[in-house]
């Protein structure tokens, strides 16, 4: 008796001719892979279950020869039983195949170990099966066949047949819904297609040889379980269909949640960037007052920053990307200002909670503030820049900060009286939550800070303490404020 | 006017803040206050300690970073009194039966579009501190019809929660067998459903999006025919479907009674 996971092998030309064939009828729709991917899911799951339910039957079968053959026998039926052991071993290694390397430590072992990884997810025959098969049929034909086992009682000689039979169908079932049948990389050939449809008949008829009563002790089976078990093969036929409508049910799931997260990520796109660019659109078209260029540059980097926390949160798959913490919004910006200082950019640091996740409130305004305030600093030709953010200011604790600080040039004279035009529309926003913008020049450094409440009843969230839990460099006595609302 | 805006987006309380900033005062000098919130969620913890609004902006789609949508802002700012304004992207195809909705069981003052121009939104708030209701405009589209009886096109649409189920069930799947499997009814039922809701699905795609009315089924169209357009409704408007306040709604919590002018919608 011979099984094995498919038939023999073929010629390495119609291999190759084959597997030319499988790509080019490949579905553009990739159905073909998610059925061959399941079934390696599967078949992986099914294939450590089968070795341990075949080590159990084999275990149990191995019971009633021991138990009742006379002492004389013993030699034998362990030289029957050792074959079968081999190949349930090898069958584990198959199975468990991290633990293959250890394998290779053996002398000698490690053509076996190469031929064990490359039948894997193919329909071929390899060395375990062919040594469960040889080894099933000597532990079978201990209980009958032409020379069984003398002196066993007749109910034993049956639970022993049954435990052997229920073996075989273990395996041979796994052989049926393997893996290899489906595979896109080396499909099957026709002709192992076909045989597949005769695996169950087959099966039986040899079932029919190995149990047929050759000797007077294998008639003492009865014939109703024999002819029971010669049957049993053609459940096959059952398991199949039931295991291809579970694979063709994966990939009807497969392309209803596909499809579900197109749509889903064509909405978060939409829902994402449509705000934004409405909003610059509009602002663009507006005719009284005219559109201040400041404001519009800094609603367009909103819009490209928008871009990237879309790619990002459809790449992460995160439900709420407007959200994280001002370090989030540094790595999201940065790309999009890089340009601007290449070359001369020595530092950018950043400090204080810029680790808290914020508010989804707070998380914008960060991320509008922040463009504008790196924008401008590198405008003047800042080498240096450093970014300070606080949940609560250590002036007015209600209020959170944002300051910005760099070397660039200094501000023109009289920017006091005539405020930069993109801090002055920030400095009106801000001025609702009773905050605002000031910008101080300490001679060495040029510091905007912007500060801004939140709306009653909206709890931002604290930072854990720091180890360090010192206050930062607080802001140097204003010499020059362009626009004041704030502290 | 203190005003609260709804919206998942800063920029557009900021977009509304800045236009009345720079608009002329108003009559009583008193320059417009303008807050926002990012989510009913947050609306909720406002109103616990403000509810001294006299206008509220309502987007109806806060993103994926929030379960609810706008119907709970909307039913919340009704509970606290304070009149709405929808204020969202109405040309997107998938809000139309949230904005069905949201005037057939609220009532909204009016719609503006995000797509218009900011000048409208103010203009609007101009006119209603002067205490003047705004003309139909935008809303038309999907206001309940005024005097009619019978039940309106959203209750022809989903009208029990076996229905929504349905629905939801039909915002996944596309065959007979496993839209009934998920909604757990018999397919009797399933059929019936097909039946009845393939006209009013018909009439809200006409409605909402002008698609030609010509399209109409044969009444011996088969359910399997039917049942692509339907699966195809329900993805396009998954996130009504699967919205928690329209769950409620439906299980009767807000059904309104047969009141002038909320009775029933166009036919």
């Amino acid at each position: 008796m011979e099984w094995g996971r498919g038939k023999p092998r073929r010629r390495p030309a119609d291999r190759q001719a084959d597997r030319q064939a499988a790509v080019d009828a490949r579905p553009a729709d990739h159905d073909a892979d998610v059925v061959f991917e399941t079934a390696i899911h599967a078949a992986r799951t099914l294939w450590r279950w089968g070795c341990w339910v075949r080590l159990a039957l084999y275990g149990a079968a191995a019971v009633p020869a021991l138990a009742w053959s006379p002492a004389a026998g013993l030699p034998r039926i362990v030289l029957s039983l050792l074959p079968g052991a081999c190949g349930l071993a090898l069958a584990f290694g198959h199975s468990f195949s991290e633990k293959l390397p250890l394998l290779a430590r053996l002398p000698a072992a490690g053509p076996l170990v190469r031929h064990l990884l490359s039948v894997r997810e193919k329909a071929s025959v390899d060395a375990s099966g062919l040594l469960e098969g040889v080894g099933i049929l000597l532990a079978t034909w201990l209980f009958v066949g032409p020379l069984p086992l003398s002196g066993l009682p007749a109910p034993a000689r049956t639970a022993g047949v049954a435990l052997c039979i229920a073996y075989n169908w273990d395996a041979v079932l796994q052989a049926v819904i393997d893996a290899g049948w489906y595979s896109v990389t080396a499909a099957p050939t026709r002709g192992m297609r076909v045989f597949r449809w005769f695996i169950p008949p087959v099966h039986g008829l040899l079932l029919v040889a190995v149990l047929w009563p050759w000797s007077a002790a294998a008639a003492e089976v009865p014939a109703g379980f024999v002819a029971a078990l010669t049957l049993s093969p053609l459940l096959f036929y059952a398991v199949w269909a039931m295991f291809a409508a579970m694979l063709r049910a994966a990939v009807h799931t497969a392309v209803a949640q596909h499809r579900l997260a197109r749509f889903n990520s064509a909405s978060a796109v939409h829902s994402m960037l449509k705000n934004s660019v409405s909003v610059l659109a509009r602002y663009a078209e507006q005719d009284d007052p005219p559109p201040d260029l400041g404001h519009l540059r800094s609603l367009s980097r909103e819009v490209l920053v928008g871009i990237e926390e879309a790619r990002q949160a459809i790449m992460r798959a995160d439900p709420d990307s407007q959200s994280g913490s001002v370090r989030e919004v540094w790595m999201r910006l940065e790309p999009l200002i890089a340009h601007a200082w290449r070359g001369r950019h020595e530092e950018c640091e950043l400090s204080g909670d810029v680790d808290v996740r914020l508010t989804s409130t707070d998380y914008q305004r960060v991320r509008s503030l922040m463009s504008d305030l790196m924008m401008n600093a590198l405008k003047a030709q800042a080498r240096r820049v450093r970014v300070e953010f606080l949940v609560q200011d250590a002036e007015r604790p209600e209020l959170c900060l944002l300051r910005v600080s760099d070397d660039g040039e200094r501000f023109p004279p009289g920017a006091a009286r005539n405020p930069l035009t993109s801090l002055k529309v920030q400095d009106i926003l801000l001025g609702r939550y009773g905050g605002g913008i000031d910008v101080v020049d300490d001679g060495r450094w040029k510091h905007v800070a912007a500060r801004w409440g939140c709306p009653p009843g909206i709890v931002r969230p604290v930072r854990a303490a720091r180890p360090d839990d010192s206050p930062l460099d607080p802001l140097p006595d204003p010499r020059q404020r362009t626009a004041g609302k704030g502290a | 006017m203190r005003i609260i805006v709804v919206d998942d987006a800063v920029a557009a309380e900021d977009s509304l803040a800045l236009a009345l900033a720079t608009a002329p005062a108003p009559a009583d000098g008193r320059a417009h206050q303008v807050m926002g919130v990012r989510s009913p969620r947050e609306l909720r913890q406002l109103l616990a300690v403000d509810r001294g609004f006299q206008l509220a902006m309502v987007d109806l789609d806060f993103g994926p970073g929030s379960p609810e949508t706008g119907l709970v802002a909307l039913r919340l700012l009704d509970e606290a009194g304070i009149p709405c304004v929808v204020w969202c992207a109405d040309i997107d195809e998938n809000r139309g039966l949230l904005l069905l909705a949201a005037f057939h069981y609220f009532e909204p003052w009016a719609l503006a579009s995000k797509a218009g121009p900011i000048a409208d939104v103010t203009g609007l708030v101009a006119a209603m501190e002067q205490g003047l209701r705004p003309g139909r405009g935008l809303a038309e589209r999907y206001r309940p019809a005024r005097g009619g009886s019978g039940p309106s096109l959203l209750e022809r649409l989903v009208g029990s929660t076996t229905q929504l189920d349905i629905w939801r069930a039909l915002t996944v799947f596309s065959s007979r067998p496993e839209v009934a499997a998920r909604a757990k009814v018999a397919e009797s039922t399933l059929d019936r459903f097909l039946q009845d809701r393939y006209a009013p699905m018909r009439e809200a795609e006409h409605r909402l999006v002008g698609a030609s009315p010509d399209l109409e089924p044969r009444t011996d169209e088969r359910n399997r025919a039917r049942i692509a357009p339907l699966h195809a409704f329900a993805v396009r408007h998954a996130n009504f479907f699967r919205d928690g306040e329209v769950e409620q709604i439906v299980r009767g919590r807000y059904r309104r009674g047969p009141a002038p002018g909320t009775g029933t919608a166009a036919r």
